[in-house]
């Protein structure tokens, strides 16, 4: 009988068959953003008193508080205030302000009666923020950023218009939206 | 007494089933050896779910394989800078070779808030532009290269607090 050695060499060889790595996750929450209105005596953005002169004229009130009266008087006894208003949110963080784009022109109704057909209107809006001194030209945005305190402000202006040489005296109030969101 | 034979078998995955030192006849048995390149895994880019605003008491915000997040629970408003991204791999191994995506249970965490939870992954694997989110794999091409993606939805629950919230996690691939 014939013998047959089999020598069997069996390899143990390894081999990465699975491979794995650490991953970073992240996610940020932050807080709210908020608007509070600090507008002196609330009341928003003010043109003041003015007396209609003999054509069609209108009102200027810049961000500032600069007022400019075409075609009419300002009353300097009876002066103007911008709306203005405190954004807290996340510091570092921008937001984008928004007001009624060119020519929306929201309206003013005497006693704030809208069913009066004395009638003003309110245009041309004008937003400075605080932080960082950004303004709008003939947009209606404006990018602003909260500082380390997590706030900023931002004041707002625009020019009543419509203002009749006959236009009936009284007071004209309305609203208009403006809204704050982060970027 | 010298042998007639000797018979060399190499195999790194060889299966016998028989063997006797006294046989009859010769014979010859098989050796087969399969032999793979080794799994490389290389993290190319983190899972970030970005900047974020929940304005509800808890929310669900799921991240897509384009990193375009959308609310699915709750309200959320969500910050564009810096963006979002899903995670990346690059892949190395044996060409076109199909490989299983393992990913653990994720829980991102921040000091005193409870932890945010990672579920409903979505895999897609961008190599062969398949989207496995249902298989969890992937598959190396022609020069054994691959690269998948991965993302998941986000669940913020009630309690949390503002602030950033991380983890890091391991995901494992191995062949099929």
């Amino acid at each position: 009988m014939k013998k047959y050695l089999i020598l069997i060499l069996l390899f143990c060889v390894s081999y990465q068959l699975m491979a794995q790595i650490p991953v970073n996750s992240k996610a940020v929450i932050v807080a709210t953003l908020t608007v509070t209105d600090k507008s002196v005596g609330g009341v928003g953005l003010d043109f003041g008193t003015l007396s209609p002169g003999a054509s069609t004229g209108w009102c200027e009130v810049t961000p500032l508080n600069v007022r400019k009266a075409t075609n009419c008087t300002a009353l300097p006894l009876f002066p103007s205030s911008v709306a203005i208003f405190e954004v807290t949110g996340t510091k570092d963080l921008t937001y984008t302000v928004t007001v009624p784009a060119l020519g929306t022109k929201p309206t003013l109704y005497l006693n704030g009666d809208k069913t009066s057909t004395d009638i003003l209107h309110v245009d041309l809006f004008k937003v400075l923020t605080k932080n960082k001194a950004t303004t709008n030209t003939l947009g209606n945005t404006v990018i602003g950023t909260l500082d380390a305190s997590n706030k900023d402000e931002f004041y707002i202006g625009a020019t009543l218009t419509d203002i009749l040489y006959n236009q009936n005296p009284g007071t004209y109030t309305g609203t208009f939206n403006i809204t704050a969101v982060y970027n | 007494m010298s042998m007639k034979k000797n018979l060399l078998f190499l195999g790194a995955a060889m299966i016998i089933t028989a063997f006797s030192a006294n046989v009859n006849a010769a014979g010859n048995t098989t050796g087969k050896a399969n032999l793979v390149d080794a799994l490389t895994l290389t993290n190319k880019a983190d899972l970030d779910f970005g900047t974020m605003c929940v304005s509800s008491a808890s929310a669900i915000c799921k991240m897509d394989l384009n990193a375009l997040r959308t609310t699915t629970s709750g309200t959320i408003s969500f910050i564009t800078s810096p963006a979002p991204t899903c995670a990346r791999y690059e892949v190395t191994g044996n060409v076109s070779t199909s490989y299983n995506i393992t990913i653990p249970t994720v829980a991102l965490s921040l000091t005193g808030s409870p932890d945010l939870t990672v579920g409903s992954w979505q895999v897609r694997d961008v190599t062969n532009s398949t989207d496995y989110s249902a298989l969890y794999q992937g598959k190396t091409d022609a020069s054994g290269k691959g690269i998948f993606e991965l993302t998941g939805s986000l669940t913020i629950p009630s309690g949390f607090k503002n602030g950033q919230f991380t983890t890091t996690f391991d995901v494992t691939i191995a062949y099929q």
